[in-house]
């Protein structure tokens, strides 16, 4: 009986990695191997790898369509990428196999372990002492800081149905933190004295080399009416600086927390404005007029109404206090279709790894990336607007009389936004603002 | 008038490449926004006028490159029936915005005529890169562009 279930889980398996190959087909010259690899747990296998992709593989050349194939091969680099960051950490088993794990990507480099407040040389890269404990913090006191409580941008944080705010977090992996390291812009002096152009490594398919890649996670504070079955979690601290001038006081306190938020941004060869995969988990918020009555969502309740729809909360702001106002959000743009039947594959293999697999209830929402790298600086990104609900909740776009309205250089573009990061020196600096959260170096 | 059409004609009436105008694998889908200008009702194209410029561009379409510009004035530009709408369709590309065929091309009507198509037809628009320049509030360049020496595009 054991043996005849088994033999069947393997069929699926084969089934499923078929229709994944069938759609992502391709010069198979590069690292992604979701579609060919079996990792072998020594207890479970599953066609999902730990190993990252290095470049996306595109269909060949002059035969891809931009809305299907492309994208589903963007799509399919987008998961590659998110199944082996999100592998266990320490090499227990594989990715789910027992529900939930720590990854991979919790122990690389935070960003507040490369820029010190005193602006001193970062420790080096150990992954063995880094990613402890996430300490969740607003490390920022202005909104114009990226990082911390404020990413939704200028126009406020996001407060979950529970009242809580909640907490953000960014990490590097090696590649990119090796180059800030080298060339010493950890701090606002090496910045400055730094005269060639940022260009971080690019993953490249032929070389087999890595690119840099920085992740950035949306954490919600798990409390009453969240099933915690659902979620990637971990025990954080979640830190509140002092801010006088709103009358808070510095304050630490212990939560476990769940993953609602993902963005992967890793710079490639064919992608040299970086590829930017976004995922979140599926409770978040609903298609913009489409909520499920009396289902519970992180970040809408269907009994509020849409009056205050995507709105950001009501200053002042203050993470430590209990009970605020809840964000009511709405997905303004629908998961695109291929990019939802490319889902839907992906869960069922988690599943069939463990049905209890927390990863079976994050999904993709997007991928962009430059359709034509050298025509400009933004390389004609596609598609042309993306958001998180849960990064980019208050640009998603506009509802004006029931119409979803988008606007150029307002609503939510990875790439278009972090065309204007700059460094120190005020040079551009390759897409991230990440370098402008360096401090001073205080000898 | 089909898609293909437009652009052809719209390259010939623009001097910009079918290619540019439409290229491959396009992520903002201008030609398509505004061909769908050329349907909109609220827009009162003669439907005789659509189609005498459709045919009047399929007779003289496959010219030769060197003669197609003289062929597109005497028979597009100097045609009094279909002028206009010739007009119309170059404002659309370098100004993302559509004008009422019905009155002079100069002087600003109604909004619910006179209108910008859409956000993206409008920063997209082929004025700014004539001029060197971009869209107030809107640009693609890299941070500290405004520094540099504008550069114009190269037109054959």
């Amino acid at each position: 009986m054991r043996k005849t279930k088994t033999i069947a889980l393997l069929i699926a398996f084969a089934a499923i990695v078929a229709y994944i190959g069938s759609a992502s087909c391709g010069n198979n010259t590069g690292g992604s191997k979701t579609n060919v690899a079996v990792a072998d747990s020594g207890q479970v296998k599953t066609p999902l790898s730990p190993v990252l992709p290095f470049d996306v593989t595109l269909p060949p050349k002059g035969t891809g369509v931009l809305e299907t194939t492309i994208r589903r091969s963007f799509d399919v680099f987008s998961w590659d990428s998110f199944i082996a960051i999100c592998w266990p950490a320490q090499g227990h088993g594989v990715i789910g196999q027992f529900g939930d794990n720590p990854t991979v990507w919790e122990t690389w480099k935070k960003n507040y372990e490369v820029f010190l407040d005193n602006g001193l040389p970062p420790a080096p890269w150990d992954t063995a002492l880094q990613g402890k404990e996430a300490n969740l913090s607003q490390t920022g006191k202005t909104p114009a800081n990226m990082t911390a409580i404020f990413q939704p941008f200028l126009t406020g944080p996001l407060i979950d149905q529970n009242g809580q705010y909640n907490r953000f977090e960014i990490a590097m992996n090696k590649e990119m933190f090796d180059y800030i390291d080298t060339h010493k812009l950890y701090n606002i002096q090496g910045q400055q004295a730094f005269t060639d152009s940022v260009l971080f490594p690019q993953g490249d398919n032929t070389k087999k080399t890595y690119g840099a890649i920085m992740v950035k996670a949306s954490w919600k504070i798990l409390g009453k009416g969240d099933d915690t079955s659902r979620f990637h979690k971990v025990k954080a601290i979640i830190h509140i600086p002092a801010l006088p001038s709103r009358g808070i006081r510095d304050s630490s306190y212990e939560a476990w927390v769940g993953l609602v938020g993902f963005h992967i941004g890793t710079r490639t060869t064919i992608s040299p404005q970086w590829i930017w995969s976004t995922f979140e988990q599926v409770d978040n918020a609903p298609d913009y007029g489409k909520a499920v009555s009396g289902k519970h969502y992180n970040y809408y309740n269907t009994a509020a109404g849409d009056k205050a729809l995507n709105k950001a909360p009501a200053q002042p702001w203050n993470p430590g206090i209990p009970g605020q106002i809840s964000s009511q959000v709405a997905r303004l743009t629908p998961i695109d279709t291929g990019t939802n039947a490319l889902n839907d594959s992906i869960h069922k293999i988690l599943v069939a790894i463990n049905p209890h697999s927390v990863w079976q209830y994050y999904e993709l929402i997007g991928t962009q990336w430059p359709v034509h790298p050298t025509q400009s600086n933004t390389g004609d990104p596609f598609p042309v607007y993306m958001a998180n609900a849960t990064l980019e909740t208050y640009d998603q776009g506009s509802v004006v009389n029931g119409k979803i309205v988008y606007s150029p250089g307002v609503t939510s573009s990875c790439i278009g936004c972090h065309n204007a990061s700059v460094t120190w020196a005020g040079r551009p600096s390759d897409f991230t603002y990440l370098l402008k959260t360096a401090k001073s170096l205080k000898k | 008038m089909t898609l293909d059409e437009f652009v052809s004609l719209s390259a010939a009436l623009t001097g910009y490449p079918a290619a540019t105008l439409k290229p491959q694998n396009d992520p903002q889908q201008i030609s398509e926004t505004l061909f769908a200008e050329l349907s909109l009702a609220s827009n009162n194209i003669p439907a005789a006028q659509l189609d005498e410029l459709t045919q009047v561009w399929n007779s003289i379409s496959a010219t030769p490159p060197p003669s197609l510009p003289a062929a597109v004035q005497v028979k597009i530009i100097e045609n009094l029936a279909i002028t206009r709408l010739a007009q119309n369709i170059i404002y659309l590309w370098f100004f993302g915005t559509w004008y009422d065929l019905a009155k002079n091309p100069n002087s600003f009507t109604s909004p619910n005529i006179d209108h910008v198509v859409s956000p993206l037809a409008y920063t997209n628009g082929l004025v700014w890169g004539e001029m060197g320049a971009h869209p107030m509030g809107y640009s693609v360049g890299e941070y500290g562009y405004w520094a540099n020496i504008p550069t114009l595009p190269q037109i054959n």
